[in-house]
């Protein structure tokens, strides 16, 4: 074994590097990541390399001050940072200059007391979610572990040291204790601490999933939302609009939600069939600001409710037997979304979610949110009405009216800003009517394309059949007439909405969304808008919706009047939105839909965990230690059976894919390994400056030098960088002649080789097979006895 | 091999801190209900029960042995080493061996730290990094006495606190016995050296008796088994018979000290001693120092070492030289007590060479008629330099030891220095 110091230098700097790279990835800052990198890789060369330099204490202390600057700076300059950012900023900084810094103990307790930190700040930024952040710190504790036990041994053996000076008395200085360690000691170490390490993990594992959980403390509820509320995280979703000018891009790809659909228990999901996750609704065009909004009034009568265990029923009596279970992984704003299909009812019925304590709700636009922000993460059901037409008076008004809702809904305390429900909601002016631009042209325009279809023109007291006719014909006219592009329209004088319906007829959906609520409404059809997202993207390995940031969208929502409820349209071609939202096809695909699969599980058993999780996990342990080991056999031969049954060719197919990138990754790893281990064996051997082809024969030629030292550096041996080799070893060979005796022989070896040009030919090569089996015996009988 | 005969878990103190780590910890994920918070739960909990396994675990089969040690010497490192071996299947860490001392006032041995002076300023420990499963190491500990005598023996502790120093189990073994530390050692000033040779007689003359190999001492008959070299010829022809030469054997200078503690002895047998204040037992050491520093000198020099202890009983020691001779006055001088024994009334034996007094007293005249150089413990530093004790207890003597036993420097070293006027010895 090295030299325990060095050992443990090599797995701190590891650990701290993992750290550094854990936030960057928490954040979402690639290019921050690859500067410290750069900066943690430099800090290596410069005080591990040959001269070993490093930074003294004053220029240590000028780098802390220049961090604080630093971080107060970026308060100054960067006012909406979130307070843990800003902490892992500062961290990250003072890392940096600890890494430039000749390490004493003391700096080498800084740091290992300031990369968990490190870590644990960038587990409460949200990079939990990530399965590669999960992964990076699995690594990361494993790593931990192994510079713990390190700095443990390394710490005994100076704490003897420092008893040792104490007991000579000042007198005399006595030698460092010698590294006592027997045969095998690093194999023994690197078990010692993979036992250990899983021993903690499963331990931690049982920990985790059988503490019982509680509900959430209301005073810690409210200290955490208030401080994620304050930093919303970026989903590529707006509960506003603004109709802006310039190319609006394609978003990120990043995950945003994972959808599960079913019907009466059975997966409804498909790649065939697009769903609209609603989240947001707006319903007042503002011409001179060009933006779609939700008027104040319409959150002044949100209904706060109180979320029982057992969920919440929205619409007393009514459960709905479609139900959503949605993973929302990154929360954006305080949204919570539901889905609705395409062309069907907007009426959610049932929530349930352990995670929140109340929600808002709003009976006139079915809009959902919560201020309760606990985690980045949140997992709830929804239930909705899938019927053709759904009246929400009787769904929602009529049987919260007049009823003591305390007293239905179970100590539901507050009701909305401390007023009761009010009848009048339902009277005040429809803003959903009115269409402020150019209103008699879009009128015009509206009824001429109904009377091509051969509709009515006007629609105030039509019946719900007639509004969803027209509404569609209108729908319709878009998708076919109008071209779908990303790019948004001119900036000019002109209206994006007008500009849209008139001139160009192209733009994105928020436009296709706008133009179809101008129409409708100016045929007497009350419209709205509704942002959220698009689920196309299904994932055949876990039969879900993998709902991204990119696929954020906007639809038109249509009254179709008493008896009919809100319906949601979408006027955008979807042949050319699906293209848009098109996952990858092929190898990459499969592998991106994998790491989707394996992402989403992870989040699902692990980050989402909750009180209803473990009820159902060790509920369904009870019921397996109760079947007997007869049942366990035969319910695992049947799960085997089944899976066989089930595995198709092309899921062959997919796993040789993903095996066959597996080893291409290795491959390129241990690539990658092994030359940065002879560019190390060439440094070590101070090689670089000759030419390179000879320093290659002779990096290859001059190995057993390199094993030698590294034989005797885990004896304690090390060669100091101001003594040549022969010079080290006339001091080895002085001082134990018997035990390092054969080190005379191989340094001669090395200098032939080295300077006379000698190859290394089959008798030197056995020769030094022989001096250094040796030189390992002797060695091994001296830590022996 | 010893099997340990007391065991115990303790938490230190930043086992506590861990604890308390836990406990808020736990306060927090049961208030926030945060996964995260679980997850460190968890994790705390896990190294916390696995600590306490794995010291569980690998300290059962740990047996050790203390090596027989020989002697110490004071202010040097003493180094006492230990056989350990792991009978257990999984291997041990971050081995810390102390020797121990009951903490009782009844014990039979009592801590060498809590003596007044302290024997020992620290407990002498050791490090083993390393100790795989079916393996013997062996350790060693360390520790710097500073007081001569018998630093008895009682316990060996051995203790690990791996992994993460939470939970540290302690077995103790019952290893008694005892090292006897050496005064403290010191080279002794060439010119110190000069004025004691030139004051013996020994070294310049040969012995007047046969059996050596240096000059002609008689004649004899011839004897069977003479060498034909010895056979005077001349002689033998003269009287008609075989006649053999003898040869003399040269005389080792010899150093008889006289250490005269005189001062702390009772004046009659059967009397208390006076008690010795801390100044005084560091006065009496130096004097000890200082004798053992010239017995062992002496004896690489090649000189005939002899011992005459006035005021502590320790039997007067005649002139010799041999190794084992030479460890009976180191021996000697280190278990020395002073005022154990009645101070002489009158001294008849040997002359001494060497006069030393632990205070800066003049000393009196030991016999008239002989010269005795005095020395002083207190002038300790002006006589002796620094020295490795390790060359000095040297079994063998060191080859300019050996050069100086030859005439040629012995007259050489007569023709340095006239003698300086001593005291006169003390007429005891």
């Amino acid at each position: 074994m090295k030299s325990i110091q060095h050992h443990y230098r090599q797995l701190a700097f590891v650990q701290v590097l993992l750290g550094l790279l854990a936030f960057c990835i928490a954040e979402g800052r690639p290019a921050l990541m690859g500067i410290v990198g750069a900066l943690a890789v430099v800090s290596w060369f410069v005080t591990e390399g040959p001269n070993q330099r490093g930074l003294e204490r004053g220029l240590l202390n000028l780098g802390a001050m220049g961090a604080v600057l630093l971080v107060t700076a970026e308060t100054l300059l960067s006012r909406a940072a979130q307070p843990v950012v800003l902490v892992g900023h500062f961290m990250m900084a003072l890392q940096i200059v600890l890494l430039f810094a000749k390490k004493t103990r003391r700096e080498e307790i800084q740091l290992a007391l300031l990369s968990p930190l490190q870590v644990i700040s960038a587990s409460v930024l949200g990079g939990g979610v990530s399965l590669v952040f999960g992964l990076m710190l699995l690594v990361y504790c494993f790593v931990t572990l192994f510079a713990a036990l390190a700095f443990q041994l390394k710490s005994a053996g100076e704490l003897v040291y420092r008893q040792h000076r104490k007991a000579a008395g000042g007198s005399h200085t006595p030698k460092r204790p010698e590294q006592i360690t027997g045969p095998r000691v690093r194999l023994h170490f690197r078990a010692s601490a993979l036992f250990i390490g899983l021993g903690c993990l499963l331990i931690a594992a049982t920990a985790f999933l059988t503490i019982p959980r509680t509900p959430q403390d209301p005073f810690a509820a409210s200290l955490l939302g208030v401080s994620t509320a304050t930093a919303p995280q970026t989903a590529g979703f707006n509960d506003r609009i603004t109709l802006r000018g310039g190319s609006i891009g394609g978003g990120s790809p990043a995950p945003v939600m994972n959808l599960r659909l079913t019907e009466g228990g059975y997966d409804i999901g498909s790649k065939d069939k697009s769903w609209l996750v609603r989240g947001a609704v707006q319903d007042t065009y503002n011409p001179q600001t060009r933006t779609w909004s939700r008027p104040p009034l319409s959150g002044a009568q949100d209904l706060t409710l109180k979320m029982p265990n057992s969920g919440l029923r929205l619409a007393p009596g009514d459960t709905g037997s479609r139900e959503a279970q949605i993973t929302l992984r990154r929360r954006s704003v305080h949204h919570l979304f539901t889905v609705v299909s395409i062309g069907g009812p907007i009426a959610p019925v049932y929530l349930s979610t352990p995670g929140l304590q109340r929600v808002n709700f709003s009976t006139k636009d079915q809009q959902i949110d919560s201020n309760d922000s606990l985690a980045s993460v949140l997992r709830y059901n929804v239930r909705w009405r899938f019927e053709r037409y759904t009246d929400l008076r009787t769904a929602y008004h009529d049987q919260l009216d007049g009823l003591d809702l305390h007293q239905r809904y179970g100590g539901m305390n507050d009701w909305p800003r401390g007023r009761r429900f009010r009848q009048e909601t339902w009277d005040d002016p429809d803003p959903t009517l009115h269409w402020p631009v150019e209103p008699e042209r879009v009128r015009a325009y509206a009824e001429r394309l109904l009377r091509a279809r051969g509709l009515p023109p006007a629609y105030e007291d039509a019946t719900p059949q007639e509004r969803m006719e027209a509404a569609e014909a209108l729908a319709e006219h878009l998708r076919r007439a109008y071209r779908y592009t990303v790019d948004n329209p001119r900036a000019n004088e002109q209206d994006p909405v007008i500009d849209f319906l008139f001139q160009t007829r192209a733009g994105h959906c928020e436009l296709f969304a706008s133009g179809l609520a101008a129409l409708c409404r100016s045929v007497g059809i009350p419209a709205r808008l509704a942002t959220g997202y698009r689920a196309s993207e299904f994932n055949s390995f876990g039969g879900y919706y993998v709902v991204r940031q990119s696929h954020a969208h906007a639809w038109t929502e249509v009254d179709l009047g008493p008896g009919g409820g809100w319906h949601a349209f979408d006027a955008t071609p979807p042949a050319q939105v699906d293209q848009l939202h098109h996952a990858n096809t092929g190898l990459l695909g499969e592998a991106r839909a994998l790491y989707d699969h394996l992402e989403f599980n992870w989040i699902a058993t692990v980050i989402t965990y909750d009180r209803s999780n473990q009820q159902e996990l060790l509920g369904s342990f009870g019921a397996f230690l109760d079947r007997g080991p007869d049942q366990w056999f035969a319910d695992a031969a049947g799960w085997l059976s089944g899976k066989a049954k089930t595995v198709a060719l092309d899921t062959l197919g997919r796993a040789l894919g993903i095996v066959i990138l597996l080893v291409l990754l290795l491959a390129v790893i241990s690539l990658a390994r092994l030359l940065l281990v002879r560019h190390r064996r060439m440094v070590a051997l101070q090689l670089t400056a000759l030419p390179r082809g000879q320093r290659r024969s002779l990096a290859r030629q001059l190995r057993f030098y390199i094993r030698m030292l590294e034989t005797l550096e885990r004896h304690g041996r090390t060669r100091q960088h101001w003594q040549s080799p022969f010079q080290f070893a006339r001091q080895l060979a002085d001082e134990q002649p018997l035990r390092y005796e054969p080190v005379l022989p191989l340094t001669e070896m090395f200098y032939e080789v080295r300077f006379g040009y000698r190859d290394l030919d089959e008798d030197r090569l056995s020769r030094v097979r022989l001096h250094l089996r040796r030189l390992e015996q002797n060695l091994a009988s001296a830590s022996r006895l | 091999m010893p099997s340990p005969s007391h065991s115990r878990l303790t938490i230190g103190p930043s086992g506590g801190v861990y604890l308390f780590v836990l406990a808020a910890s736990m306060v927090a994920a049961h208030y926030t209900q945060a996964n995260l918070m679980f997850l460190v739960v968890g994790m705390l909990l896990g190294a916390l029960l696995i600590s306490l396994l794995w010291v569980w675990l690998t300290m059962r089969g740990i047996e050790l042995e203390r090596q027989p040690i020989d002697h110490g010497v004071t202010g040097d490192e003493l180094v006492m080493r230990y056989l350990l071996t792991n009978q257990a299947k999984l291997p041990a860490f971050s081995l810390v061996l102390t020797e121990t001392w009951s903490r009782r006032r009844d014990a039979e041995t009592t801590d060498p730290l809590r003596e007044l002076p302290p024997r020992l300023l620290e407990r002498p420990s050791g490090w083993v990094m390393h100790l795989g499963p079916g393996q013997s190491v062996q350790a060693q500990t360390a520790c710097w006495p500073m007081r001569r005598g018998d630093l008895t023996l009682s316990h060996v502790a051995l203790h690990s606190d791996f992994p993460f120093g939470l939970v540290r189990r302690v077995i103790r073994f019952d290893q008694p016995g005892s090292v006897l530390v050496l005064p403290r050692l010191y080279r002794v000033t060439r010119g110190v050296m000069t004025k004691i040779t030139r004051l013996d007689a020994g070294g310049y003359h040969q012995l007047d008796k046969e059996g050596g190999s240096e000059e002609f001492f008689a004649l004899r008959d011839y004897r069977m088994g003479d060498s034909l070299k010895v056979i005077d010829w001349k002689h033998s022809a003269k009287i008609g018979k075989l006649v053999s030469r003898e040869l003399t054997q040269p005389v080792p200078p010899s150093l008889v000290i006289y250490l005269d503690l005189s001062e702390y002895a009772p004046a009659r047998a059967g009397e208390a001693p006076p008690t010795l204040d801390a100044q005084a037992m560091r006065r009496v050491d130096r004097a000890v120092d200082l004798s053992a520093s010239l017995v062992c000198d002496a004896y690489q020099a090649g000189y005939r070492v002899g011992l005459i202890v006035n005021g502590a009983d320790v039997p007067p020691m005649r002139a010799h030289h041999s190794l084992p001779h030479r460890g009976r006055l180191l021996e000697a001088l280190a278990r020395l007590t002073p005022g154990s024994a009645p101070a002489l009334q009158r001294y008849t034996g040997e002359a001494p060479s060497v006069i030393i007094r632990p205070g800066r007293t003049r000393t009196q005249a030991v016999r008239s008629g002989r010269r005795a150089v005095v020395l002083s413990g207190e002038d300790l530093e002006s006589l002796c330099i620094a020295s490795d004790s390790r060359n000095l207890l040297a079994a063998r003597t060191s080859p300019t030891a050996r050069r100086l036993a030859t005439p040629t420097l012995q007259s050489n070293a007569g023709k340095t220095h006239a003698p300086q006027p001593a005291p006169q010895p003390a007429q005891p």
